[in-house]
């Protein structure tokens, strides 16, 4: 019988390539199905990749060590009753022994798959040009059918169909290499080459996709943040005593954002081909800087979640963020981002949108400023903690009425600031 | 019927869509009524489409027999045209079809209640008429379709005002026909009371017949038209109706500052949901400003529990996108996995001579998307074998392919037998096929759906016969 392989599944929306840290197994081993064989690291998880299929490790074919990018065959298995300390397993279809880590990939389908793969001609012809192995793309259509939306997603997640130009080969975000001469640069000596990390390239790509993607339209809202503020202390204490953890800010300006999408559905949307889809899940996105860079893990269901509810799951969130443990379910499915640049945000900037979504709201430093306000019929200066809040929108989708309503909602929401906890 | 009765799924309206959606959900197993108070089978089976295409058939044949029989040397003597009759005809096939309805409703075990539907609440509809009662259900479906329009200032008495409600019962022709509105209704009936002796004059304010569809479509069919001596006064507006001496004066502006006489006007502007007085703030059902039921990408309304498919919720306002939606609701109902709806593969038809069907993108649409890259195929049925022997030359079969993987995104059609030959477009474009795939597809000859593959080879750049 022909040997499996087993191949480095995508481990999340954006994982592109993987490191061997650890096998499990060697050479000559006999293994079950589903059984463990290497510990694999990627920017975002790390992961178990089990055994496709019950047999006997024929060969490793990437070292520890070593980084290669999806799809690539980290081992041989060879099937068969050799298996004779594991019980009797049936050799089974490789998609039901795709492990539950790569929801969306059949991970260790065998290339067999990609040819007996039913998909439309597009679609075909699409996989080809973006280097897509149809095996590896779950099919949306009649019968299973991969459609041209199947692998558009699994191409380049953020890229409308028709404008599908970015292959999907890894390692090239989409400009590079086209780049006209007076954007060279020469070297000199005395630079630092520093080369980037995978996460970076891939945020790089993702950048660049989005501002070609969306065009980006900019609203900022000075919002004074003194009934937050005031809120925020006469419990800090009691919060931190009970959960162990600071009630930061953060969570108020999601309550705030979740609250105000719920009332403006466009901003809580998608561009599909020549669509906008309103979305019924309300899913916030947070953006949280670690030491290898910027993770956007996602708070599902958020509008149904009370302020200290936030506040517990963004902890969790960014907890395990740091630590490199989250999955990467918990990385995918956003419909809106709020970005917390922390202490040094300076008075606002525009952040990009996160692709596919509409908007980002990006909070600036919160400090003592001086503003008007009617105090018992005259105008007098006060000093009042404020923030401004900055919401890039995608212009295809929002139109400006929206988007400022929507911003000047979550500002209203912000100064009403009525919580309980 | 007293004491409420509850099912799985009550479907009010049993049209096109509320019946195809009945039964597929009984096929899921569920128990199902039908509240409906007229006839099932909805306008379509009852006063649309299908008594029309009777009338069309007779049109077509006397306009056969007047153009084409001496060619084949056929040679009526005194043609004789009793439009009763084919009013008739029309009307026995509506009657046969209705019934053809209720059998396939007591063949799934749907329940036909007889009244008006109105929401009543969280799971409950209230009928009043024949069945009067209370209809609980666990889910609701909206399938209540649409009406003429008709706009103010303008009152329909059946006698010399019509809609196509009312001409399909009306069995004199008169001599001179005002028909306004250029859709697919006004198209229709031009060429019915044309072929039947009527002197018709077409009025449509946008500035092509068909407005929406493609541009060269349009043309060839207004030169058609023009051929057949009914008149087409496009970029014309619609000011006043006046009656004067048991005869119409209908006033017009725009192209042209005219009284125009009638002694039958056939009102053909467009048609509005029937969303009015059915309980929908019961329960909060959303409508747009159109009156249109608001509905998410998996047809539900606002309110939980109740869906809402077909005229009712706008798109185009054909049958069988209301059919293929009600199978698609039942089946999300039923919890089914299935793929999304995709209007952009509802095909449209018109089924006068030259027939005209459309799928996909207008060639100005595909441009706007794609760019000028777009690959489009035009084969003119001129230059069909099959055609030419039928004398049915007038028309032509143009697709249109986007440019980087040839897919299929549009397919415009005019000629005899456009309407049927749209159907391979749909499967092709339901399967993401490009042209590569019909070309590549063996079309007997000589057979009309030829100009489908030399179109597709056309917009290869190799076309074999044009």
């Amino acid at each position: 019988m022909a040997s499996v392989g087993v191949e480095l599944p995508a481990l999340g929306e954006s994982v592109v390539e993987g490191t061997v840290s650890r096998w499990l197994v060697k050479e000559g081993d006999v293994v079950r199905v589903d059984q463990p064989l290497v510990e694999v690291t990627t920017d975002k998880v790390d992961a178990e990749i089990p055994s496709p299929t019950a047999g006997v490790v024929e060969k490793i074919l990437v070292p520890e060590g070593e980084t290669v990018p999806v799809g690539s065959v980290l081992a041989q298995i060879a099937p068969g009753a050799e298996a004779a300390a594991a019980p009797p397993a049936p050799v089974e279809p490789a998609a039901a022994a795709a492990p539950a880590a790569a929801a969306a990939a059949p991970a260790a389908a065998p290339s067999a798959a990609a040819v007996e793969a039913r998909a439309t001609p597009v679609a075909r012809r699409m996989a080809e040009d973006s280097q897509v192995d149809l095996g590896d793309v779950a099919g949306s259509g009649v019968s299973g059918r991969v459609t041209k939306r199947d692998v558009a997603a699994v191409a380049a997640p953020s890229a409308p169909p028709a404008a599908a130009a970015a292959p999907a080969a890894p390692r090239a975000p989409a400009a590079r290499g086209e780049l006209p001469a007076y954007m060279h640069y020469e070297l000199q000596e005395g630079d630092r080459v520093v080369p980037m990390t995978p996460l970076r390239r891939i945020v790089a790509e993702h950048m660049v996709l989005s501002k070609q993607t969306s065009p980006h339209v900019g609203t900022v809202a000075e919002v004074d943040m003194g009934g937050v503020a005031r809120f925020r202390d006469g419990h800090k204490r009691a919060f931190r005593e009970a959960n162990g953890y600071s009630l930061t800010f953060l969570p108020f300006i999601v309550h705030a954002t979740v609250r105000a999408l719920r009332e403006y559905p466009r901003l809580n949307a998608s561009v599909v081909e020549d669509a906008i889809v309103e979305k019924q899940g309300v899913h916030i996105g947070v953006a949280v800087e670690t030491d290898k860079g910027l993770v956007v893990p996602v708070v599902r269901h958020a509008d149904r979640l009370s302020l200290a509810g936030l506040a517990a799951a963004i902890e969790d969130l960014s907890g395990r963020a740091r630590g490199k443990k989250l999955s990467p379910d918990e990385l995918r499915g956003g419909t809106f981002t709020v970005s917390n640049p922390g202490r040094h945000g300076n008075l606002y900037g525009f952040a990009i949108i996160n692709q596919p979504q509409v908007g980002i709201l990006r909070m600036g430093e919160i400090a003592k400023r001086p503003v008007v306000r009617e105090l018992d019929g005259e105008d007098a200066i006060v000093i009042r903690p404020t923030m401004h809040l900055a919401l890039s929108y995608d212009h295809r989708a929002v139109d400006g009425a929206p988007a400022n309503g929507f911003l000047h909602r979550v500002r209203e929401l912000l100064e009403e600031a009525e919580y309980t906890l | 019927m007293s004491a409420a009765r509850t099912f799985d799924l009550a479907v009010v309206g049993a049209g096109p869509g509320g019946y195809v959606a009945a039964i597929r959900a009984a096929q899921l197993g569920m128990q199902v009524a039908v509240i409906e108070e007229d006839r099932p089978g909805g306008v379509c089976l009852n006063w649309g489409c299908i008594p029309s295409k009777a009338l069309l058939t007779g049109a077509e044949l006397v306009e056969t027999l007047r153009l084409h029989g001496d060619t084949f040397g056929v040679t009526p003597q005194g043609l004789v045209l009793d439009y009763g009759k084919a009013i008739d005809h029309s009307r026995k096939t509506a009657d046969r079809l209705c019934k053809g309805v209720h059998s396939l409703f007591r063949k799934n075990a749907v329940t036909l209640v007889s009244g008006r539907g109105r929401l009543a609440g969280p799971g409950a509809v209230q009928v009043t008429g024949e069945d009067a009662g209370e209809v609980r259900a666990e889910r609701i479906l909206l399938a209540t379709g649409s009406t003429e329009w008709v706009p103010p200032g303008i009152e329909v008495d059946g006698q010399r005002v019509l809609t196509s409600r009312e001409a399909l019962e009306s069995k004199t022709v008169p001599e001179r026909m005002v028909v306004i509105g250029a859709g697919a209704v006004g198209v229709e009936f031009a060429y019915i009371y044309a072929n039947y002796g009527s002197q018709v004059t077409m009025i449509e304010m946008a500035e092509q017949m068909l407005p929406g569809a493609d541009h060269d479509v349009a043309a060839t069919l207004q030169r058609e038209y023009r051929r057949k001596r009914i008149e087409v006064k496009t970029g014309t507006r619609f000011e006043e109706l006046k009656r004067a001496n048991g005869g119409l004066r209908v006033r017009v502006s725009g192209a042209e500052e005219a009284e125009i006489e009638a002694d039958q006007v056939l009102v053909a502007i467009g048609r509005r949901p029937l969303s009015e007085d059915l309980g929908l703030e019961s329960v909060g059902v959303e409508t747009d400003d159109k009156g249109f039921v608001r509905v998410d990408a998996e047809l539900r309304t606002t309110a939980a529990g109740v869906w809402a498919i077909g005229d009712l919720i706008g798109g185009p306002l054909l049958a069988h996108k209301a059919s293929h939606e009600g199978t698609a609701v039942a089946e999300w109902m039923a919890g089914m996995k299935r793929p999304p709806l995709d209007h952009r593969t509802i095909p449209g038809c018109i089924y006068a001579q030259p027939q005209v069907a459309w799928i996909g993108r207008s060639e100005a649409e595909a441009r706007e998307e794609f760019g000028d890259g777009i690959r489009v195929g035009s084969f003119p049925f001129t230059a069909s074998g099959k055609a030419i022997a039928a004398a049915h030359s007038a028309g032509f079969v143009k697709l249109i392919a986007e440019p980087r993987y040839g897919e299929i995104v549009g397919a415009h059609l005019v000629g005899a037998g456009a309407t049927e030959l749209v159907a391979e477009i749909g499967l092709a474009m339901t399967l993401e096929c490009t042209t590569a795939e019909i070309a590549a597809t063996t079309h007997a000859h000589p057979t009309l759906a030829e100009a489908i593959h030399e179109a597709a080879l056309l917009a290869e750049g190799r076309g074999i016969n044009f």
